[in-house]
């Protein structure tokens, strides 16, 4: 299952969920947070706090968010744009610290909400 | 340099995030991390769903931080107001994590309470395994009064089938006393209207689509069709998907708007809280209360004190109650520590040094033990675990007099690893 962090994130990033997520498994791309779906442990704090609702389990996705719960998995599975590997599983988004890279969708989504 | 000393009073969540908080905000700090237990963890390892396998991996990055270099953990410290209030000027912030107290007590005579019960089922140490076992093992219904995810995870593992249960983490001896418990509808009875639970959706939801349990809701509140109340979609398609029928029929029977009472004849009465209107009277049962915690002694004593020492911060539920999921406990470690570097003097410190810190607070143990102690007891479960060819997640030993010591699952001792 693992929560989903959808497109209402992008240009947000209000990071409320970082702080309550008990496994650090939110890490920040460049314009949006996404979840390890390999590190999430289900236990919903994030979905709790997020302003924005853009948090949901992959389960209980809007059927027009659906492309999200792939792509945060692809995130951390497929090397970034302009990465040789992929991040996987480092265990602790604090330590990662923020990337600065967002998967291809997401960088479409947020470049066409600013056009 | 000197570094900084913080004194983190209490292992469990709340007291290893801030811990975590501390290392990651401040740069130079030795956290002397102690704990009533003998191990570290607290209710992250005896308090979370043992069929909740994913829930239970929370520990996981708390395993990282009582390893680090700059934390000493001391386990069987048992700590006073007093002595807290004596040693605290000797460190330059004291965290107190040291959780809820005990289970709110109530008019019902006698029941369980569900740190005895949740205690049991984890596996912990100190608890009454025989009385919990004789009050659950009676052919009697049970009633669970409480309207929080511990209830809930009470009545789910009092209602699901051997099956599931030999599939959790629970250890053998409990799955055997819940299988042989007779098939008997588990009531659950909820002060609050559906609009108010603090439980959460999924967890109904849960009962239902993933274990298949067959649960009837009844509300005796007049929330119904009331707009600044009525339950959310989410909470209403949740409670909706919950048969009707008879009581009999069923695996668990939620009362929403309820509340429960002990006859003069030890009968346990099920009425409405809006009427008081009699729904269900139960001759025999054994009640299971998860009404919430009290303070627990460390807290009560510290405020009845004429001073609050200066430098002690309150972290999770030993300030606020038991409120929220794990994570509230994270947020809370980072606000804390947030207040902590703003009240830290300039400069070095000027407090004790890491090694005078360690010896001060290992005072106050007749019989402490450290991260050498934890250590084994990890090496040993698994060692344990492998012999018996049981999961590790079933097995929790802790360092004791003679030896290692099971929990609720087994008396014996099993010797020290050499």
């Amino acid at each position: 299952m693992a929560y989903v962090i959808s497109s209402a994130c992008i240009d947000v990033t209000d990071q409320s969920c970082v702080s309550v997520c008990p496994v650090d498994c939110i890490y920040e791309g460049d314009r949006k947070l996404y979840v390890n779906p390999n590190e999430c442990i289900d236990c919903g704090a994030c979905e709790a706090v997020c302003p924005v609702t853009a948090i949901y389990l992959s389960t209980r996705l809007p059927e027009e968010e659906r492309l999200h719960a792939e792509d945060n998995a692809r995130f951390f599975a497929e090397p970034l744009p302009g990465r040789d590997e992929p991040l996987g599983d480092p265990g602790d988004s604090v330590a990662v610290g923020r990337i600065g890279v967002d998967t291809e969708l997401v960088r479409r989504l947020a470049e066409g909400g600013a056009s | 340099m000197t570094p900084r000393v913080c004194w983190v009073v209490g292992a469990g969540p709340a007291g290893m995030y801030a811990t975590q908080a501390i290392l990651r905000s401040l740069e130079d700090v030795h956290v002397v991390l102690a704990d009533r237990r003998r191990v570290p963890f607290g209710l992250g390892r005896f308090g979370i769903a043992p069929d909740h396998p994913k829930m239970r991996r929370v520990v996981t990055p708390l395993e990282r931080i009582v390893e680090d270099d700059r934390v000493t953990f001391i386990g069987g410290v048992e700590v006073s107001a007093a002595r807290l209030a004596e040693l605290a000027p000797g460190f330059d912030a004291v965290v107190i994590a040291s959780g809820a107290g005990a289970d709110h007590p109530t008019d019902l005579g006698d029941t369980l309470a569900s740190r005895e019960v949740f205690g049991w089922y984890n596996a912990d140490h100190g608890v009454d395994t025989a009385r919990v076992e004789e009050a659950l093992g009676a052919d009697r219904e049970v009633v669970v009064v409480g309207g929080g995810n511990v209830s809930i995870d009470i009545v789910r593992l009092l209602a699901v089938g051997e099956d599931r249960l030999r599939a959790t983490d629970l250890p053998e001896r409990v799955v055997d006393v819940l299988v042989a418990r007779p098939r008997r509808p588990v009531h659950l009875v909820v002060r609050s209207a559906a609009s108010e639970l603090k439980f959460s959706a999924p967890m109904i939801t849960e009962l239902v689509h993933e274990l298949g349990l067959r649960v009837r809701v009844r509300r005796h509140e007049s929330y119904w069709g009331g707009s600044s109340d009525s339950p959310s979609d989410e909470r209403r398609s949740s409670l909706e998907l919950a048969v009707s029928g008879d009581d009999l029929d069923v695996d668990v029977v939620i009362h929403l708007g309820a509340q429960a009472a002990r006859a003069a004849d030890g009968a346990i009465e099920i009425s409405s809280t809006v009427d008081g209107g009699s729904l269900v009277r139960l001759a025999e049962a054994t009640v299971i209360t998860a009404i919430g915690y009290g303070p627990g002694a460390l807290m009560t004593d510290l405020r009845a004190a004429p001073s609050w020492p200066e430098n002690a911060y309150v972290c999770g539920w030993a300030g606020n109650g038991a409120k929220g999921v794990l994570g509230t406990n994270k947020a809370d470690a980072l606000r804390i520590v947030e207040q902590i570097r703003e009240g830290l003097a300039p400069g070095d410190s000027r407090r004790l040094d890491p090694a005078a810190a360690v010896a001060a607070v290992r005072s106050l143990a007749d019989d402490p033990v450290g991260i050498e102690e934890w250590r084994a007891t990890v090496d040993a479960e698994i060692l344990e675990a492998t012999r018996t060819g049981r999961g590790v997640e079933r097995i929790r030993l802790q360092p004791g007099a003679d030896g290692l010591q099971f929990g609720t699952e087994r008396k014996e001792s099993l010797p020290w690893p050499t």
